[in-house]
This record gives structure tokens, sequence and C-alpha cells, in this order.
């Protein structure tokens, strides 16, 4: 990948992952999925995952599975209000950047 | 090294982080271990890197002032070294993995039968080591203590003399002459000295504290316990 994904865009993968889950997703599966759209070290999604828990972006509960706990990650209120407007800024961003680069074919 | 050893090791690792920051990274790998499966086992273990790795990251992702991006912990104030090297270097994690693999568990209890069996040598050298620092520590203050007493001294004493030399000039002007000269030199060199001392203070007494905390701080980041 050329362009860096900063911790802002990461927050905010992340948000969109966990909450594409209704009931919730597993830190495995966050990875993997997370994995499928950007280069990312297994080890950089726990720090990330944490933080969120932190700020009250995420909140987990353990569920029985295979005869142990999981833990569950599952996207909060407060969560989904900062993934809606991490998706509006980038949706502005995105369509900003798209135009001067499809501008660019007028003067080449 | 297999997972136990693993988790093991980051347990080792993380033993100075509060209880629940560790349970809560332990429970996370472990659970992260069997979602992938015993057949993923040394896939993920070679991707994850070293245990060390790994709480390195935990470990900053605790402090604030750096961010997270995929290629992992990025500080704005180291932002530039790093991006000498900003190739994100994957081929060098097999390698710290074979470098821990095996090694760790014999390495620790042999580093341990070492000081035990060396105990009574380590802890004279140990003391003497502490004394010297002590001795180097005291030695300074003696030092300054001294230049200071002399720095105020030498002018006062060149003060009184030009005080007598001024008396004296009266009645014998040949000493009165030599005493102002003595009182005058006397004077400057007080001055001269109380510069000295006061650049030494500011400069060189900084610097042999950084090499004493640098010099201690060495071993300790070898071992990975301090950054």
């Amino acid at each position: 990948m050329v362009f860096n994904t900063g911790a802002a865009l990461l927050d905010a993968i992340v948000l969109a992952v966990v909450s594409m889950d209704a009931k919730g997703t597993y830190g495995y599966k966050i990875t993997q999925d997370v994995r499928q759209v950007i280069e990312i070290s297994e080890s950089t999604l726990y720090p990330v995952l944490r933080r969120l828990l932190k700020d009250g972006c995420l909140e987990v509960y353990d569920m029985e599975y295979g005869g142990r706990n999981r833990r569950y990650y599952k996207i909060t209120e407060a969560g989904t209000a900062q993934l809606h407007l991490y998706i509006s800024e980038w949706q502005s961003y995105a369509a900003k950047i798209t135009k001067i680069f499809t501008g660019r074919k007028k003067y080449e | 090294m297999n997972r136990a050893q693993f988790i093991k090791e980051l347990e080792r690792l993380l033993s100075d982080l509060p209880y629940g920051e560790r349970q809560e990274a332990i429970q996370y790998y472990n659970d992260y271990f069997d979602d992938a499966g015993p057949e993923k086992e040394a896939q993920v273990i070679a991707e994850l890197g070293s245990p060390a790795k790994v709480a390195k990251t935990i470990r900053e992702g605790m402090s604030e002032g750096g961010e997270y991006t995929e290629r992992g912990y990025e500080d704005a104030r180291f932002r530039q070294a790093q991006e000498l090297s900003s190739e994100w270097k994957k081929p060098e994690e097999p390698q710290d993995f074979n470098r821990c693999k095996g090694a760790n568990p014999w390495k620790f209890f042999s580093i341990l039968l070492l000081c035990l069996l060396l105990f009574p040598i380590i802890l004279p050298l140990f003391l003497a080591f502490l004394g010297v620092i002590a001795a180097v520590i005291l030695g300074i203050c003696g030092l300054i203590a001294g230049a200071v007493v002399a720095a105020v001294a030498l002018p006062l004493a060149g003060l009184l003399l030009i005080g007598i030399a001024v008396y004296n000039l009266f009645f014998l002007p040949a000493i009165g002459i030599t005493l102002g000269g003595i009182g005058c030199l006397l004077l400057s060199a007080g001055i001269l000295l109380f510069l000295l001392t006061v650049w030494c203070v500011k400069t060189i007494l900084p610097l042999c504290i950084r090499s004493i905390v640098s010099i201690i701080r060495y071993p300790l980041r070898k071992a990975g316990i301090v950054r």
C-alpha cells in the first residue's frame, strides 16, 4: 500500500468492521476483516481496540463459545456517532481527492 | 517457541503493568490463538513476531503522544528517525522469532543459576559499584563546595587587601601599591573561579549525571525492561 493509514482512518475502519455485526465480533475476526482492506500487522490491532474501548466507542462482553469464554467487541452509541462522523468526513475528503484526480485529465 | 511459551513470555514481559491491563492483553492473545486454531498456531506466532515486540506494542499503546497506523506505532517526535528506515520490515520478523526460539527458558535458567553461583562475587562487586558511584557523586559535590567557598573567599580577601592598600598608600606607598596589586589579582582570580564554577555546574554536572544514568540504563534497555 502506497498510502499510509492514519490513526483516525484505522479507528474508522475498525469501528465499521465491528459495527457490521449487531451482536458484536471478536478479536481474531476483526483482525482478519481489517486485513482484507489494509496491510496491518497482527499485533497492531490490540492497542487500537483497547483505545476505542477506553474512549467508550466500543464495549466488551464475554460469551461461551466452544467450551471457553470468548471476548466480544460491540459498538456503542458513542461509537456509532463517531463512525458516522468519520464516514461523512471520509466522503467529503474522498470526493475532493477524486475531483482533483479526475479533473487533471483535462490538462493532460 | 509454541503458544504456551509465547503467552508465558508475554505475561512475564508485561509483569509490571497493572493486573487488569495485563489480564486484558493476555486474554486477547489467548482468544486470538484459540480462534486461529491449533493448525495456524505457528503462523500466528511468526506473524506476531516475538513476545517482546507484542509487549512493546501494548506498552506504546498505553502511553499518550503517539498514534497507531498500519505500519504500527508512530510518534511525531520520532517520525524523522523512523522515516530513515521507513519500509515496514517484514523479513526481519522471522529472524527475530528464530532468535527467541527455544533459547529463552534455558537462557533464563542459566542466567538464574549463574546469578546464584556468582552471588558471593556479584554482591561485593555491586556494592563496590554503588560505592564508586557514591564516591564520584560526593567527590563532585566536594569539589563544587570547595570551588564555591574559594570563589567567595578570594574576592573577599582581594577587597580586604585593596582596602588595606588604600589605607597604607598614605603612609607606605610602595607597600600600599603592592598590596593593592595583589588584592586586584585575588579579586580577578575569584571572579574567574566563580564563572568557572557556574559553568561547571551548568554543563559538566548534568553531563555526569546523564552518563551515570545511561550506564545504569544500558543493561535494562538491553533486557527490554525500559525503552
